[in-house]
């Protein structure tokens, strides 16, 4: 027993002791294959890639979707509205509507359907029996049939006494005024059948509101407002030139109202990375453009309009070569530009606006020795236990530009005390081109960089990391050329760290 | 992993401590002990009862895993690289401890009968050298290389009760026995291969693993760095389960030849069956190819999640639980011995000894002296050599007082009964009463 306990005392030795170790760890730690393609799977929010059928890219910088729906533009008229009923055959004329709103200035309704409205009538009369009122408006059918309502008006009591009658839904009935006005027809008689006057009829509508309206609805601008393009491409810029061969802001635009509208533009103005502000130069500037929109045909159907500043129609490349920063834009509407009253429009409840702009920037450009810089936070000082480091860069760059990377720490005041790379720092060359104007695959560049203790504890100290690019693409071709979609950086880095125990 | 590893190793020599002092237990000729690796072999008395006896041993045919303590300013440290030159290509640490609670002999002319209960540990870990080379220098010296870093694995715990007869004709005597088994606890491994590739570019870590991982509840893994093992259900329920779930079969069979008066010739093969295990069983299944490529940081653009390589590193080893039964032998063992009187008090023999468990094996090879000093004492001693060790020098002490039996041995003198700084270490006590 004896031997057995002893036995056990030299194993607690084991399982009490520290365990030593110097070991060297391999690891993968980076493997990205960078194509514009894999990155624009990725975006999301307002900036997004575009891709070509033939792989061509282009870089999009969108703002939000301005949309407006038919009751921005027309809104629903809420007020009661007191249509006097002079005689037994009385015509009302619809313009005295535009008294009462805007939305109805030069309006001239020829059709409508109306939708959640209600009408009762105010009635009064001097006999002192019941008297039997019917009215017609031959304007207002349902099925074909006219609107026709019959009320027992009680005697009246002394000379205030006027009667409401109940209110009767106008849903789905349609409205189709003649030249542009109202008619009411009716009857007012005793128990015995004789004609009594009427001494004040009205009819009362709750709102102005319809499922679907056609007709002329003036001159008149639609304030869409605008707003700013953030354009990030320069954000990280030093120095060096990008060209772009056509950049373009561009315009599309859904419409479902049915009739004229083209575009008034307050403002389309470019902000540089250096604050020049440039207003952009464009016969469509004065011009406008007009929106497609569907006929009476095609109530329902959305009509898209596309168009955009480019090169051949304005100045926006000289613009570009200033490193664009935002854009910012103002459009209004202007409904039946050419004032033509025989036009005739419609709108309905599911009418709209929906005005995308964008700046577009086509990868097809020249890169003159651009310099990038983006500084990062970073802090190892979690990082224990490694006694020396060696890093192993494997990159191949299949893009018509050679790219320097180098990389910089800095300490906590801001002064460089560590320089990653060696001379200009990695070299990724430029892929040549082929006879298709595309490039071949680039050629793999595998650099190794030591940290040994010294410098790991040196890099320990730095609170930031600065990484500055260099690309050029001025060693392929001085003309331009274009980024494809499968054009891929191909990035691995691993590393063999000695560890200390 | 390593870790692991090393923690399992403790377990084992903790926990555990062997059988295999049975080197020379057949020249122990009153013993009742003897019929363990015989069941021909007869006792002298009428009747016997083998008292509470224990025997325990470990043995590595690797490194001694004391000799990679280092003693540095009071404190230990344990350093794999100092163990670099005796490290083979497989490597395994068995311990094994059996109690013989209790054992009746019965002696009834050509028959004798007997009967008993005894608790078994054991106790094995086979490690290849590239884990103990991964363990002591990490994966950099081997890129470009692929290392095999499956451990196989087997803890066990169970119960025995036995029944067991001889029958002697003329010169032979024929005797076997019946064990019923009922498993405590197991942890076993099954399909063991995990091979570890560091690639050349930029040291892509690739993982192939077909491993299969059977226990009773007493492992839980949460993955390769969070491997709990519940030792204690090994050794501290030592009475639970008893005739419950996990019940097993097995079989000795034996012979033993009286060539002449003076000359026996004995065989037997020990321990044929296995164990069902069906309670609180969980496997852990890793089947496929995993590579570890590095981090694509495509995957983090725009989003603020951090950047985890550990995460993706321990995923190379993915485990798959289910709750499958599995059944596992419980080891056979083959004894082939000799002996021969050459006086009233001397008795040489030979010994060839063959144990195994699931997962590796070990045998000896031993000639043997015992040698009756006084009526009431005799002392054996030989010489030996076995799979992990070129010498073993084993020792034996018997005192007959009256109806009382005390006996004792060792496997290897030379061992200093040191588990942790020798290749084998081994020890049995016993007693018992003959009338």
């Amino acid at each position: 027993m004896i031997i057995i306990l002893s036995s056990c005392s030299d194993v607690e030795d084991i399982s009490d002791a520290d365990f030593v170790s110097d070991v060297s760890v391999a690891i993968s730690l980076i493997n990205t294959q960078l194509t514009l393609d894999s990155v624009s799977e990725r975006l999301n929010g307002l900036t997004s890639i575009v891709i070509a059928p033939n792989g061509q890219v282009t870089i999009k910088y969108r703002s939000e979707v301005i949309r407006q729906d038919a009751d921005d533009i027309f809104p629903v008229f809420p007020v009661i509205i007191d249509v006097p009923i002079v005689g037994p055959n009385s015509i009302w004329s619809l313009e005295s509507l535009a008294s009462l709103t805007d939305a109805f200035a030069d309006n001239e309704i020829r059709k409508a359907i109306f939708q959640d409205n209600n009408v009762f009538f105010k009635l009064q009369h001097a006999s002192d029996d019941d008297v039997i009122f019917t009215i017609t408006i031959p304007e207002f059918t349902l099925g074909g049939e006219p609107f026709t309502r019959t009320y027992t008006v009680p005697p009246r009591l002394d000379e205030a006494d006027v009667y409401n009658t109940v209110s009767v839904s106008l849903d789905d009935y349609l409205f189709l005024p003649v030249d542009n006005a109202l008619s009411f027809i009716y009857t007012a008689v005793d128990s015995e059948g004789n004609t009594i006057d009427m001494t004040a009829t009205a009819m009362k509508l709750d709102f102005l509101n319809f499922e679907y309206v056609e007709g002329y609805f003036g001159e008149r601008i639609f304030d869409i407002q605008g707003d700013i393009i953030e354009v990030g491409l320069f954000d990280k810029w030093i120095s060096g030139g990008l060209e772009f061969e056509d950049p373009k802001v561009s315009v599309r635009v859904e419409n479902s109202f049915g009739f004229p509208v083209k575009t008034e533009f307050q403002k389309l103005q470019f902000k540089t990375i250096n604050g020049t502000i440039y207003d952009i130069e464009s016969g469509l500037i004065e011009e406008g453009v007009a929106f497609d929109y569907p006929s009476l045909d095609e109530v329902g159907e959305v009509k898209e309009t596309s168009f955009d500043f480019n090169k051949s129609n304005s100045n926006i490349q000289q613009i570009f070569i200033d490193k664009v920063a935002s854009v910012n834009y103002d459009i209004d509407a202007l409904a039946n530009p050419d004032a033509d009253p025989t036009i005739s429009g419609f709108l309905n409840k599911e009418s709209y606006f929906r005005i995308d702009v964008s700046v577009d920037l086509p990868l097809n450009g020249i890169v003159n020795e651009l310099v990038i810089s983006d500084t990062l936070d970073f802090d190892l000082n979690e990082v224990e236990d490694v006694n020396s480091a060696e890093f192993k860069f494997v990159v191949r760059n299949d893009f018509p530009s050679t790219v320097n990377v180098q990389a910089v720490i800095l300490n906590a005041q801001n002064n460089p005390i560590d320089v990653i790379f060696e001379g200009d720092g990695i070299i990724l060359d430029a892929a040549m081109l082929g006879a298709d104007g595309r490039t071949v695959n680039g050629e793999t560049t595998i650099e190794y960089v030591n940290l040994p203790k010294d410098r790991i504890n040196t890099i320990k100290e730095g609170k930031r990391i600065v990484l500055v690019a260099y690309i050029d693409s001025k060693n392929v071709s001085d003309d331009y050329l274009w980024f494809y979609s499968d054009y891929e950086i191909d990035f691995k880095l691993g590393a063999i760290l000695n560890l200390e125990n | 992993m390593y870790r692991v590893i090393s923690t399992i190793i403790v377990i084992v020599l903790v926990r555990f401590s062997a059988i295999g002092q049975d080197i020379s237990i057949h020249m122990m000729d009153s013993v009742y002990a003897r019929t363990d690796v015989n069941p021909a072999f007869r006792f002298s008395n009428n009747l016997v009862f083998d008292l509470p006896g224990i025997s325990a041993g470990a043995f590595t045919n690797g490194v001694a895993i004391g000799d990679l303590l280092i003693e540095n300013g009071g404190l230990n440290e344990l350093k794999l690289k100092e163990g670099m030159e005796d490290v083979n290509d497989i490597n395994y640490v068995t311990g094994n401890m059996a109690v013989n609670f209790i054992g009746v002999g019965l002696n009834m002319g050509k028959w004798q009968l007997s009967t008993g209960y005894n608790w078994y540990y054991q106790g094995s870990i086979n490690y290849t050298k590239d884990i103990f080379l991964l363990a002591a220098n990490g994966n950099a010296p081997y890129i470009g290389e692929t290392l095999d870093v499956g451990p196989e694995l087997l803890l066990q715990s169970y119960h025995e009760v036995y029944i067991g007869a001889s029958y002697q004709m003329s010169n032979i005597t024929l005797g076997a026995r019946i064990k019923l088994l009922s498993g405590i606890n197991d942890i076993s491994t099954d399909n063991a291969s995990i091979k570890l590739t560091t690639e050349e570019e930029i040291y892509q870590l690739r993982v192939e693993s077909d491993y299969v991982l059977n226990t009773t509840g007493i492992l839980d893994y949460n993955g390769i760095k969070d491997v709990d093992i519940d030792a204690d259900k090994l050794l501290d329920e030592l009475f639970s389960n008893f005739l419950g779930d996990n019940i097993g079969l097995a079989f000795d069979f034996g012979l033993d030849w009286k060539v002449n008066d003076k000359f026996n010739i004995s065989a037997s093969i020990l321990d044929l069956g296995k164990i069902s295990w069906n309670k609180e069983v969980i496997n852990y299944k890793s089947k496929g190819d995993n590579t570890f490529e590095g981090v694509d940081i495509l995957d983090y653009i725009d989003d603020d999640q951090e950047v985890v390589l550990e995460d993706s590193l321990y995923n190379l080893l993915d485990f798959e639980e289910s709750n499958e039964g599995y059944s596992t032998s419980v080891g056979a063992r083959i004894q082939l011995s000799t002996r021969y009187q050459m006086s009233p008090k001397l008795t040489l023999g030979t010994n060839y000894y063959r144990a195994s468990n699931t997962i590796n094996s070990r045998y000896l090879l031993s000639v043997n002296c015992q040698y009756k000093t006084l009526p009431w004492f005799s002392i054996g001693t030989g010489y030996g050599i076995s799979s992990n060790s070129p010498i073993l020098i084993p020792l034996n002490t018997m005192f007959h007082i009256g109806f009382v039996d005390f006996y004792m041995s060792t496997e290897n003198i030379l061992s200093g009964f040191s588990i942790t700084t020798t290749n084998v270490s081994s020890v049995k006590v016993g007693l018992q009463l003959g009338f």
